[in-house]
């Protein structure tokens, strides 16, 4: 990311918008969830924005001091692993429970292949990409392998809860795009094309910034519906 | 030298283990633990340097050790949270000793590279950063086992991003010490610490009254 870039102001921007955004949307899920009887629910969405910013922070951090390694491995890609997990964690855990209890086992079969052929397609384009190019340095390949296997996970879940539950449609749905932008991030990092490259990441960015305003509104209507 | 050092320090902390009484006994074992852990990743450490980039040990000490660090540190908590007991005020309790314990040779290990510029503003501000860095790293990972429910498989994604988050300020402290900022990095630990202490606080407030009305 050089100064000389169009897209470096625009990068640095959305970077900053979606800094602002995890702090501020941290705050209130975990204030929220401490004011309405602990949901757990929501305090795990809250500490996978804490996640990400800490990361961003970290990278902020470097960059001012002009240490950031640029092509090897920094740890502030922890932040967005780390937020994934946490967002896992969320499908995974008290949703998955309530899913079954409200609407059965019925085609949970058939959604889970369904759900499972889409993000083994999506995987396998990404991981395509990642392998092919020659742009990253082979340090950073297993960091992306690492980042796009979660998000695919997150996908394939949120994908089934989409199908099958009515009450969790949205929030399952600002996941997908939240994934699937996620993936577009590290594809546009991982591309050469030009300035189109840059280009396809500050919209992913951007992408990012107004999803996470979603999903912790729709996170917060499943707290409430589900009480967890 | 950091084996003489670990027995000059865990030999006395053992035998004052038979004077102590069961809850203060367990938080000593692990900040005994802590101490082991903190000689254990020296080693872990020291290999990983061959790899770092152009044998760099800033880039080793911000981007690679605070990973190896939390991860070990947060092994002895893991296991207590999984398998003994989940008692949030516990955990906690345990993350913090295993954390002073892992700082403790580690600052006894700094002092010794670095004799000639120590000064005592540089053990205060040592003392104060890294302590409370590493315990509060470690009591976090804690506190946040005390909210997974038993038996469910959301268990080992949120383990891995509580190691995550710690790992991240491990490394934003450790960058910031190793800058001309270094102070903003004690600052930062002692902020974070006095706004975990007054929330604890408010919260235990909050439960005693609530059990005085009950009552």
């Amino acid at each position: 990311m050089s100064v000389n870039n169009i897209w470096f102001l625009p990068e640095v921007i959305v970077n900053a918008v979606l800094l602002l955004v995890c702090l501020v949307l941290c705050i209130c899920a975990v204030r929220w969830s401490f004011k309405n009887n602990k949901s757990i629910f929501l305090i795990t969405i809250g500490v996978a924005y804490g996640s990400t910013f800490i990361g961003k922070v970290y990278m902020i951090l470097q960059m001012m001091l002009g240490t950031l390694p640029r092509g090897d491995f920094n740890i502030g890609f922890l932040g967005y692993i780390g937020a994934m997990l946490f967002l896992l964690s969320s499908l995974s855990g008290s949703i998955s429970k309530k899913i079954k209890e409200s609407e059965g086992n019925k085609g949970n079969k058939k959604y889970s292949i369904l759900s499972f052929c889409i993000s083994f397609i999506v995987f396998a384009f990404c991981i395509f990409v990642e392998i092919f190019d020659h742009k990253i340095n082979s340090e950073y390949i297993p960091i992306c392998f690492v980042m796009t296997t979660i998000s695919t996970v997150i996908l394939f879940y949120s994908i089934k809860d989409a199908v099958i539950s009515k009450t969790i449609r949205k929030y399952s749905i600002s996941l997908i795009i939240y994934s699937m932008a996620f993936n577009t991030c590290i594809i546009a990092r991982a591309l050469n094309l030009d300035n189109i490259d840059n280009a396809i990441y500050v919209i992913s960015i951007l992408i990012i910034d107004v999803d996470s305003v979603l999903l912790y509104l729709f996170s917060k209507e499943v707290a409430k519906t589900w009480k967890i | 030298m950091i084996y003489i050092e670990f027995v000059c320090i865990v030999v006395p902390l053992l035998l004052m283990l038979f004077a102590l009484e069961s809850k203060a006994k367990i938080n000593m074992v692990f900040m005994i633990i802590g101490i082991f852990m903190c000689l254990f990743i020296s080693q872990i450490n020291g290999m990983l340097q061959q790899f770092s980039p152009n044998n760099s040990y800033y880039y080793l000490t911000t981007n690679w050790t605070p990973m190896t660090e939390e991860f070990i540190k947060a092994l002895p908590v893991v296991y207590y949270g999984l398998l003994i007991s989940k008692e949030r005020g516990r955990l906690i309790s345990i993350g913090i000793s295993v954390g002073i314990g892992f700082a403790l040779l580690e600052n006894i290990y700094i002092l010794k590279m670095s004799m000639d510029e120590i000064t005592l503003l540089w053990a205060l501000s040592r003392g104060l950063g890294a302590g409370l860095m590493h315990g509060m790293c470690t009591a976090s990972i804690g506190m946040g086992i005390s909210f997974i429910p038993k038996g469910q498989k959301i268990t080992v994604p949120t383990v891995f991003a509580l190691v995550s988050a710690a790992a991240i300020f491990h490394a934003i402290f450790n960058t910031l010490i190793q800058s001309n900022y270094k102070y903003i990095g004690i600052v930062i630990t002692i902020v974070t610490y006095s706004i975990l202490m007054i929330m604890h606080i408010r919260n235990k407030k909050q439960k005693v009254s609530r059990e005085t009305k009950i009552v």
